[in-house]
C-alpha cells in the first residue's frame, strides 16, 4: 500500500505541474483516528497529503459531479469564447469509476473533463463495524498493519482482523479494479468474492411477504431523514430533489412514518440500473439503516431482467433508457 | 393487509389511473351502455399514461389505496 501511496503522490504532483488537471480529488488522513476524508488538491506541493489505504471510504465521483456542475454554472455568464475548461483529476477505485461511467452515460460531463487516476482496491473498513468490533466505545487511537487493526478505546486495546470489518459491499465486490482510467497506479488487486454477491438478497427473497414488509418498516422506522444517503450518493445529483419539491409536495416534512417510507422507496426506485453498490450511503447513515439489502435486490432484478450491471461498461446504455427487441416480456401474460 | 384478507366482507379500494383516449373512453362507453362496474374503483383521468409519474402510484398507496390500476 505504501508503494501505491508514493506513486499516487508522484502522479498527482505530475498532473498538477503539467497542468493536466486543475484539481485532484483524493483522500487525506482524517481528523479522527482510523479515518480518511476526501480532500481537494490544487497545488503540486500539497500532493504529499494524499493517502490510499483501507480507510478511504467515500465514493469520490460525487465530488467530480459537484465540481463540474459548479464550474459550468459559474461559466454561464461568461462569453462562449472566454469560457475555461476545467479538468478534474480523481483518485478512483472500481466503484468510483463505475459511478463516473454512469455520469458519462447520462451526459453529465465529457470524458475529457475528468482525469482518472485508477487505484486497485481491496475493500474499505466500515466504521460502524469497526466500532462494534472494538467494543462500542469511541476509538482513541488506531494503527493498521498487515491485515490487522490495533484499536485503542477507553475500555482498553484490541486487535481486529481487517477482513472482519470490511464493508459488506466490498466482500462480494465484482469490480474492485478501475474499469476505465487514464493512468493506473499499482498492480490490479486480487478478486473478491463476487459469487456470493446475491446471497443476502436470495435469503431475503425467500421470506414471506409479511416478513419482508415487516423488515422494510422496521428498517425505515430507524431513518431520521437526514438525507445523508442522498448527499453521499454519486447517482443522486438532481438540482432539486423530489424530497424538497413543494409543488407538488411528494414527501411530507413531518415525522409521519409513511413519508419516510415514501422517501426511501422513491430513492431506491431512482437507483434502478444506477446503483454501483459502493456502500457510501450505508457508510454515512448515522442510524445504521440497512439500505444495501434493498439496493442489492434492485441490482439483482436489473441484472436478471436487462442483463445490465450499473456502470460496468462504457458501451452499455442505461437499462431504463434503452429499448431492445430482446427485452423480456414475460410480465405480459394472458390470465 | 393480512387482517384485511382474513375478513371475508372486506373489499379493497382501488385507484385507477387511466388514459383519456382509450381506457377512459372505454369506461365511458360502458357507462353509456349501462354496464355496471364495481364501486370500489376510483378513476383518475390523465391525458396519457405516459404522463404518469411513479410517484402517483406510491402516493396513492401511501394515502390508503389497496391497489393501483394503470391502464391505457
Amino acid at each position: 500500500m505504501e508503494n501505491i501511496e508514493t506513486k499516487l503522490r508522484e502522479e498527482a504532483q505530475r498532473l498538477l505541474l503539467e497542468k493536466k488537471a486543475d484539481v485532484i480529488i483524493g483522500y487525506e488522513k482524517g481528523t479522527l483516528p482510523l479515518t480518511a476524508t476526501p480532500c481537494f488538491i490544487t497545488r503540486p506541493e500539497e500532493a504529499e497529503k494524499l493517502i490510499w489505504n483501507n480507510l478511504c471510504t467515500q465514493n469520490l465521483a460525487k465530488f467530480v459531479h459537484d465540481l463540474i456542475t459548479a464550474h459550468k454554472n459559474s461559466q454561464k455568464r461568461v462569453k462562449p469564447e472566454d469560457r475555461k475548461k476545467k479538468v478534474i483529476g480523481v483518485v478512483a477505485r472500481g466503484c468510483t469509476t463505475r459511478s463516473i461511467i454512469i455520469h458519462l452515460q447520462e451526459r453529465q460531463y465529457d470524458r475529457g473533463e475528468v482525469y482518472i487516476i485508477g487505484v486497485p482496491c481491496d475493500g474499505y473498513v466500515e466504521s460502524k463495524k469497526l466500532r462494534t468490533a472494538a467494543g462500542g466505545a469511541d476509538i482513541i487511537e488506531g494503527d493498521m498493519e498487515g491485515g490487522q487493526i490495533k484499536v485503542k478505546t477507553a475500555e482498553g486495546e484490541k486487535t481486529v482482523a481487517l477482513k472482519e470489518v470490511l464493508s459488506d459491499s466490498c466482500r462480494t465486490c465484482r469490480y474492485n479494479n478501475p474499469i476505465i482510467s487514464d493512468v493506473m497506479v499499482g498492480s490490479p488487486a486480487p478478486a473478491m468474492n463476487p459469487e456470493a454477491e446475491y446471497d443476502q438478497v436470495k435469503e431475503f427473497e425467500a421470506k414471506s411477504i409479511e416478513e419482508r414488509w415487516a423488515y422494510f418498516t422496521k428498517e425505515m422506522a430507524k431513518c431520521i431523514r437526514c438525507n445523508a444517503c442522498r448527499q453521499a450518493c454519486p447517482s443522486c445529483y438532481c438540482p432539486t430533489c423530489f424530497a424538497e419539491q413543494s409543488m407538488p409536495q411528494w414527501v411530507g416534512i413531518g415525522e409521519d412514518a409513511t413519508d419516510t417510507q415514501v422517501f426511501q422507496f422513491m430513492r431506491l426506485y431512482h437507483m434502478v440500473g444506477r446503483c454501483v453498490d459502493c456502500g457510501s450511503c450505508v457508510a454515512v447513515c448515522p442510524m445504521g439503516v440497512d439500505l444495501r439489502n434493498f439496493l442489492k435486490k434492485i441490482d439483482k432484478d436489473c441484472w436478471e431482467m436487462f442483463g445490465n450491471r450499473a456502470g460496468s461498461s462504457m458501451e452499455d446504455m442505461p437499462p431504463l433508457g434503452k429499448f431492445s427487441e430482446n427485452d423480456k416480456e414475460d410480465f405480459i401474460y394472458n390470465p | 393487509m393480512a387482517e384485511n384478507l382474513a375478513n371475508k366482507e372486506w373489499e379493497p379500494k382501488f385507484v385507477a389511473i387511466v388514459c383519456n383516449w382509450c381506457t377512459y373512453a372505454g369506461a365511458d362507453l360502458a357507462g353509456i351502455s349501462r354496464i355496471q362496474y364495481p364501486t370500489n374503483v376510483r378513476i383518475i383521468r390523465v391525458p396519457c399514461t405516459g404522463r404518469i409519474n411513479p410517484f402517483y402510484i406510491v402516493k396513492a398507496l401511501q394515502s390508503g389505496a389497496d391497489g393501483v390500476l394503470v391502464s391505457g
